[in-house]
């Protein structure tokens, strides 16, 4: 069994019609391919993570469904149009009772899934930590640091139209020297922009430290998918839980406190 | 056609199925509810007795440091760094043990607050554009 079967196996949830399949723990499935490798405990652990995050969202939000269909069904009567949807009124107590169990719920699943999104932002900083060293010069002695201003110079004398292509042609072919040159001062130095710098350091990463850039990749993007995925959870619960308005005594005795 | 009695022994029949379910239902959720809070329960007890683990460490670690300082020459340099090193693994220092010191149990990692987690914040700012 490889170790993307292990993972997957070990929080696998089954499917619901009625929760976004954006929530469900095998949409990010294909960043596993990536992520979940042996040689790799980080990135496995960070897509395990992922995968439990997401599965929290998941399970949780199927027993928010379900409490909140069961009491419409058993207590509900009328409907409500609320401006975002349509259901079944509730008698207050019990718009109470399911309210704070929604909100205990979703206590709960928001401490859990932080939890689990720290494991892949660490993740995402080890990684980024990893190519910054791989892009370093290994060196730090005076003849390196010469070298290094010399190219700089020489790539900022080259005209507008060619520099960049020329420092892209050094680094794609393997020219480390060229990157740390260009990587390792401000980017105005070699006379580049520091989008160049940006789309420069990027072409590097995938050259010098291509696992741990595609790692980086697949991680970032898994990480932005636990965000979109935590909106759209955020937004269900916030239709489905009911509103509860303070009672005449809760009222009252609110404004007793803030007359005194 | 079916007489009274036998319509009411199917209902009899019928509530008795009804009540059998919601027995079981009421039984499941109670047993849920049991693993959940021992399963809390040990957690909690794991991060206590880690919480007190921490401590004992850090004041171990401080009674041997104070030790070593003792030791020391008053007028060299005190090179901390490497006094750390000479720290051992176990024990307390000659002449200290642990009835020299008050343990108040450590610190418990706090829960973060709702609110400021991502979830708490997402629902917040969707509450004010709502």
């Amino acid at each position: 069994m490889t170790k993307l079967d292990s993972i997957t196996t070990a929080t696998a949830t089954p499917v619901r019609g009625d929760i976004s399949p954006s929530l469900h723990p095998d949409s990010i499935l294909p960043f596993g391919q990536t992520l979940a490798t042996d040689d790799s405990p980080l990135t496995a652990a960070a897509f395990t993570a992922g995968r439990h995050a997401l599965k929290a969202l998941y399970e949780t939000q199927a027993a928010m469904e379900q409490a909140s269909l069961a009491t419409r069904a058993k207590y509900g009567s009328g409907a409500v149009v609320d401006g975002s949807s349509i259901h079944a009124a509730l008698p207050d107590d019990r718009a109470a009772q399911l309210a704070a169990d929604l909100g205990d719920a979703f206590s709960r699943v928001a401490r859990q899934f932080d939890l689990h999104v720290s494991n892949v932002t660490e993740t995402i900083g080890t990684l980024t930590a990893s190519i910054d060293r791989a892009l370093q010069p290994k060196s730090r002695d005076a003849v390196t640091a010469q070298n290094l201003s010399d190219l700089r110079k020489f790539i900022a004398d080259k005209p507008d139209g060619q520099r960049l292509d020329w420092v892209h042609q050094q680094i794609a072919s393997g020219d480390l020297e060229v990157a740390h040159a260009v990587l390792g001062s401000n980017p105005f130095v070699s006379g580049m922009t520091r989008e160049d710098q940006k789309l420069m350091r990027d072409l590097a990463a995938k050259t010098f430290a291509l696992k741990e850039h595609a790692a980086l990749t697949a991680a970032t993007q898994m990480y932005e998918h636990l965000q979109k995925a935590s909106q759209i959870f955020v937004a269900r619960y916030k239709i489905i839980a009911p509103v509860v308005k303070p009672s005449a005594h809760a009222a009252a005795i609110a404004n007793l406190k803030k007359s005194a | 056609m079916a007489t009274v009695t036998e319509l009411q022994n199917r209902v009899d029949h019928l509530e008795a199925l009804l009540r059998e379910r919601d027995r079981k239902r009421v039984e499941e959720q109670a047993a849920a509810l049991a693993a959940q809070q021992a399963t809390d329960a040990a957690k909690d007890a794991e991060a206590r007795a880690m919480a007190a683990a921490a401590e004992r460490e850090q004041i171990r670690r401080g009674a041997w440091l104070s030790h070593l300082l003792g030791q020391s020459a008053t007028d060299a340099p005190v090179d901390f760094a490497a006094m750390g090193q000479q720290v051992p693994a176990t024990g307390w220092p000659p002449g200290a043990d642990e009835s020299n010191y008050v343990f108040t149990g450590g610190t418990l990692p706090k829960e973060p607050d709702v609110a400021n987690t991502a979830l708490g914040r997402t629902l917040a700012s969707l509450t004010k554009t709502i």
